[in-house]
């Protein structure tokens, strides 16, 4: 699975067309640094936006074209699995991917705001600086789980570009509408799903609260997302 | 006796109603090369995936290398190359997509590079720099055949590695297929439907006709099984009748050696024009 994982890597960031995505932003972020100056309480109730929509966004798109559509296209699926790697750790190892993907985004994205903060010579307290951290690592588990997620209609349908429209989706509409049936039911729509769960341990670590139940909770809802893919790719047909 | 390195005992498959394999029974012994002969549609490519793993058997079983367990048929999936159509990333040359075979082969880092060079050489694209999205459907064969090849696996399979191959291609598949065994002691299984093609390179054929195994036959055995001579006689029903008399059964009456495209014709029916 190692193996897979690192061969993964290695071709996805031999592909150019990986860092548009990056590049945009990047892009924007250098316009940013030039145009207006910033100060902390702005930024800090832009990031949420960002956070919530932006980001998952730029996430999504490179991942899903790299790690999925273009190994579908290819068929290389089949060097593993023809070898012996059993296709509960080819999902395991797409989903690793994912991980250390998204994770090397996420801190790009940090990286940027972070030289932002400096050219306009933004000094944050220790408490903010948390702040910032913590609205990141949420987001960060919240765009693996949207990623997760998505995948089962990759396995689901073999089509990447199906499971990237379920994420950007979700992306734009999970929030709104398990916000509404929660306001309407009072029951914890939102609550208890990946989003409201991270969102809870993002509240209660800059609250200094207990935190980390709420994030093994997310990890429960990414082991569930798991489970139904290994579900539906293990009784797949490869064809030839 | 030989050893046999794949066996398969009743392998049936279906997709939903029909039925493809109907109990297949075939067994390679180390140091075959064998030819696994069909029709179009006859199975040979499910057979593969059975083998490989990339398609659930729905009744039978699959040993590779003496597997007895499914934890050591997995196990011993990784003594198995394997070109069942060349699968590579369009937009990286044929060096890093054999790169990204190794890397999943677990072929260290230190000797890929001699390694890919080494496949590269023996299918003879070593001067190609290209993305190969821009290959020739020969080219993409020899770099499927190539990454079968990487690490030196015992037993080799290869599924109509000559397809799409001109004249002098399918000439350099039978050498490279037959120094794969001299030179590299792999076992061999290839599958065509180019009876004759087959014919030259492999020395056990397993003929598959309607999702059975209907035969399997040594290069040997098909010599052995009729030989001919071209002779004139005055009377022909006189020397028919002395033949049968004399305990000599005439099979056929033909001027040649009889074929590989012969025999299969006359176990499966059909036959050319
Ligand atoms: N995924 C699938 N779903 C349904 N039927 C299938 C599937 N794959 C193969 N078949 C059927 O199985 C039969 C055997 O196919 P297979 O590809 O094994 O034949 P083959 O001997 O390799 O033929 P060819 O020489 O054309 O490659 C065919 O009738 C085919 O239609
Ligand atoms: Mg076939």
């Amino acid at each position: 699975m190692r193996r897979l994982i690192r061969a993964d890597l290695r071709r996805i960031l031999a592909k150019p067309g990986f860092y548009i995505c990056p590049l945009i932003s990047f892009a924007l972020f250098i316009y940013g640094l030039f145009s207006s100056s910033i100060e902390y309480d702005s930024y800090y109730s832009n990031l949420d936006i960002q956070l919530a929509y932006i980001y998952p966004f730029l996430v999504l798109l490179p991942i899903f074209t790299c790690v999925y559509g273009d190994e579908l296209r290819s068929g290389t699926m089949i060097t593993a699995i023809g070898r012996g790697l059993s296709r509960t750790k080819v999902i395991l190892a797409k989903f690793i991917d994912t991980v250390l993907l998204s994770l090397a985004f996420v801190l790009f994205f940090l990286l940027m705001d972070q030289i932002t903060f400096d050219r306009f010579s933004v000094v944050l307290t220790k408490v903010q600086i948390l702040r910032v951290f913590s609205a990141y690592a949420a987001a960060w588990l919240q765009i693996l789980g949207f990623c997760t997620f998505a995948a089962i209609f990759v396995y689901l349908t073999w089509n990447s570009s199906v499971g990237l429209v379920a994420g950007l989706i979700s992306i734009a509409f999970s929030k709104m509408i398990l916000d509404w049936l929660q306001n309407r039911t009072h029951l914890p729509f939102y609550d208890v799903t990946f989003l409201g769960q991270a969102d809870m341990a993002r509240r209660q670590f800059d609250a200094g609260n207990m935190w980390m139940h709420h994030v093994f909770f997310v990890l429960l809802w990414y082991a569930l997302f798991l489970t139904v893919s290994a579900l539906i790719f293990n009784r797949k047909e490869l064809d030839l | 006796m030989s050893e046999a390195i794949i066996e398969l005992k009743d392998i049936k498959k279906q997709y939903g109603k029909h039925e493809v394999l109907k109990g297949v029974n075939m067994q390679i012994n180390r140091g075959d090369i064998y030819g696994l002969i069909g029709r179009n549609g006859a199975g040979k490519t499910t057979i593969f995936k059975m083998i490989l793993g990339l398609s659930e058997i729905t009744d039978g079983t699959v040993s590779i290398a003496g597997s007895r367990s499914r934890s050591e048929l997995y196990k011993n999936r990784s003594k198995v190359g394997f070109f069942v159509g060349s699968r590579f990333f369009n937009y990286l040359s044929a060096r890093e997509n054999l790169k990204y075979y190794a890397t999943v082969k677990g072929i260290p880092h230190r000797q890929m590079k001699a390694e890919i060079d080494r496949v590269l050489e023996i299918v003879g694209l070593q001067n190609v720099k290209k993305p190969f999205k821009t290959f020739s459907l020969g080219m993409g064969q020899r770099l499927g055949i190539a990454g079968a090849i990487l690490g030196n696996p015992e037993i080799l399979i290869l599924d109509e590695p000559t397809n799409g191959l001109d004249p002098q291609g399918i000439a350099d598949v039978r050498h490279m297929v037959q120094r794969f065994r001299e030179e590299f002691n792999m076992t061999v299984v290839v599958s065509s439907h180019i009876l004759g093609e087959l014919e030259n390179t492999a020395d056990r054929f397993g003929i598959i006709n309607e999702g059975v195994v209907v035969k399997e036959i040594t290069k040997a055995d098909l010599a052995e099984k009729e030989s001919a001579i071209e002779i004139a006689v005055d009377d022909l029903e006189k020397a028919r009748k002395l033949l049968t008399e004399g305990g000599v059964k005439i099979m056929r009456e033909v001027e040649e050696r009889s074929t590989l495209e012969d025999y299969y014709f006359k176990l499966v029916g059909g036959g050319k024009e």
